[in-house]
């Protein structure tokens, strides 16, 4: 072990690697010798050897986690990003037993620190550039309860992977974007949460995916919460979702059926039924969440109806005490979901217009940051458009079809194929 | 308790200071944090964010929670979420000395938005809503309610509030629009 440790604090990039790999094996076996050798690495001089170690010590199930955990967040807290991206697929595995461990001993909110640290180990930019680390850290997130640190992540937009540098599969991105959906939803930015989730169900795939189907139901409560309703599937969701997934969904789709009526007595009564079923998979509360949600939107209808409207008739038609319904409509007045104002002397709301003229400065900033939203939007599109139009594997395939012109599935690539030319 | 890594920004009245500041120790070390969950969650409450109020109470240790003045706050912290506004005012009288700069804070902050929002939201209110909502005594409340141009009603004993007209807000600096502007038509010719 003396020759690990020798070649570990070389200081050759370029053949640490190939020197290191070599001891793989010798490492595994040497179980009882590993917190040794990283007493005496360096995780910031030594990165690359110090990871070797800790990717040993994965396998090793009589280690003390304790000791485990200490050493990754030491590792984290100096790692040197230039070795480490010698080898990812040893940082992404020691950096998923670390989440592991971390939360069969109960203690998520530890990692968090370390965690958003490693974001940049694989990744350019952390804020753009999706990685696996990203998807232990909003794991941990939601172990912790510490929803507001994703935020700023799950805000950004993600824009690219890069598969080579980070060593970043599939389900690294779907339970990503279903993570953040989760966030969104216990932060109440619904409609956040409903894009994250749809990412999941309608991202390409050829056949149903577990991630997809649960993603599917947290996305239908939400419209519920959201509307009410049920949005449909996307025009661009795969084929084989459309087909199958309302099948493993029964009891979301009857609830959905359900919230037609509007009646809230009716859909708590067609939701018992199923409520072993939703307990089950964890989503009970968001059921009662959009339950509740219908007292809101009864109210807000009111006001596309009429004018003014007692206080007692209100609590009638949204089956509502006077004194509740009072303050659901305070609440609203409040959160500016309605315009409208009570007078308790004869107990009337008299319903109002939105005095927003749109000329002040707010809708001036915000028409601003669209525009230089979809300004940005653009320039990602084009770049993206740029790198495939000129990749080998795009190519190959535009001579491919122009030659075997006959086949149907042609027809739908002839304005790129026309374009190219 | 008291708290002595943060009696700077109390005395500076940051708020967002200390938020901040305990968000970031909080996943640094379980110690240091431990004798700042008051604050912190009363910080949340000023804030007015009950959403990351509830979280933060469910991330405080079990052995922790049975602390009187934590429980008080979570309190608190529900009866703002339902509009109680007679237990908030109740409690709110209840905390020690440690807590007082964040009480009477949150006590004003909280009243103005009430006065806010009742101004607006209400063409008439009974006198002893208002009292409730205010918490302040009957005098007070007439006193407070005239000096804002509300009128009185004594027969009937029911105020008539007077809205508050939205602020408009000045529109931005013409040179940073020019350049806005400038950027926009670039973005349009270069893309055709």
């Amino acid at each position: 072990m003396d020759a690990f440790v020798n070649d570990a604090r070389g200081t050759n990039l370029k053949t640490l690697k190939t020197a290191l790999a070599k001891y793989e094996d010798n490492l595994e076996r040497a179980h009882p010798m590993l917190d040794n050798i990283l007493s005496v690495l360096d995780p910031k001089q030594h990165s690359l050897g110090f990871l070797y170690v800790l990717k040993a010590k994965v396998g090793d199930s009589h280690k003390s986690n304790e000791a485990f955990i200490n050493q990754v967040a030491l590792f984290l807290a100096n790692y040197s990003t230039e070795q480490v991206r010698l080898a990812p697929a040893l940082f992404n595995t020691v950096i998923n037993h670390y989440t592991e461990i971390l939360h069969q001993t109960g203690q998520p909110i530890k990692g968090i620190s370390g965690l958003k640290r490693s974001l940049a180990a694989l990744s350019d930019s952390p804020l753009h550039i999706l990685s696996p680390a990203h998807t232990n850290f909003l794991q941990l997130v939601i172990l912790s309860k510490c929803y507001h640190i994703a935020l700023p992540l799950i805000e950004s937009n993600i824009t690219s992977i890069n598969p080579d540098q980070s060593g970043i599969a599939i389900q690294h991105i779907l339970c990503y974007y279903y993570y953040a959906g989760i966030i969104f939803t216990a932060l109440k930015k619904y409609k956040s949460a409903a894009e994250s989730f749809k990412f999941v169900f309608t991202a390409p795939a050829s056949a149903l995916s577990a991630i997809a189907i649960e993603a599917y139901k947290k996305f239908v409560l939400v419209n519920l919460i959201i509307s009410g309703s049920s949005s449909g599937f996307p025009r661009y969701t795969p084929p084989i979702v459309q087909r199958n997934i309302k099948s493993h969904c029964k009891a979301y789709t009857e609830l959905t059926v359900s919230f037609s009526s509007n009646n809230i007595n009716d859909i708590r009564q067609k939701a018992i039924p199923h409520a072993e079923a939703f307990q089950k998979d964890k989503n009970w509360g968001l059921v009662k969440l959009a339950i509740k949600s219908i007292y809101r939107r009864n109210i807000k209808k009111l006001t596309q109806t009429f004018m003014t409207l007692s206080i007692a008739d209100i609590a009638e038609k949204v089956d509502l005490t006077p004194s509740k319904a009072e303050a659901f409509v305070l609440k609203m007045i409040e959160d500016g979901e309605i315009f409208a104002s009570i007078s308790q002397k004869d107990g009337m709301v008299s319903f109002h217009e939105s005095p927003e003229n749109f000329s002040g400065y707010n809708v001036f900033s915000e028409l601003d940051s669209s525009i230089n939203k979809v300004i940005q939007i653009d320039g990602t599109v084009k770049h993206i458009e740029e790198k495939l139009t000129l990749s080998q594997a795009f190519l190959k395939r535009m001579v491919n079809d122009r030659r075997g012109g006959n086949n149907n599935m042609n027809n739908q690539f002839d304005p790129e194929i026309d374009e190219f030319n | 308790m008291s708290f002595k890594d943060i009696q700077d920004k109390i005395n500076n009245k940051d708020f967002d200071g200390i938020l901040k500041y305990c968000q970031d120790i909080e996943c640094e070390s379980s110690e240091k944090i431990a004798s700042l969950y008051g604050a912190y969650l009363f910080c949340y409450l000023i804030k007015n964010d009950i959403t990351n109020a509830r979280f933060l109470w469910k991330r405080i240790p079990s052995q922790l929670r049975s602390n009187e003045s934590l429980k008080s706050i979570w309190t608190l912290a529900k009866s703002i979420h339902q509009f109680d506004t007679k237990t908030i005012y109740t409690l709110l009288g209840s905390f020690g000395a440690e807590y007082q700069p964040f009480v009477v804070f949150f006590k004003e902050s909280f009243q103005n938005r009430t006065f806010n929002l009742i101004s607006n939201a209400y063409t008439s209110i009974s006198l002893s809503d208002c009292i409730n909502y205010l918490g302040i005594s009957q005098e007070q409340t007439i006193e407070l309610a005239k000096s804002k141009g509300w009128t009185f009603d004594e027969s009937s004993k029911t105020f008539t509030p007077l809205a508050i007209p939205t602020t408009q807000s000045n529109l931005p600096q013409t040179d940073k629009q020019l350049q806005n502007l400038t950027n926009y038509v670039l973005f349009l010719e270069k893309s055709h």
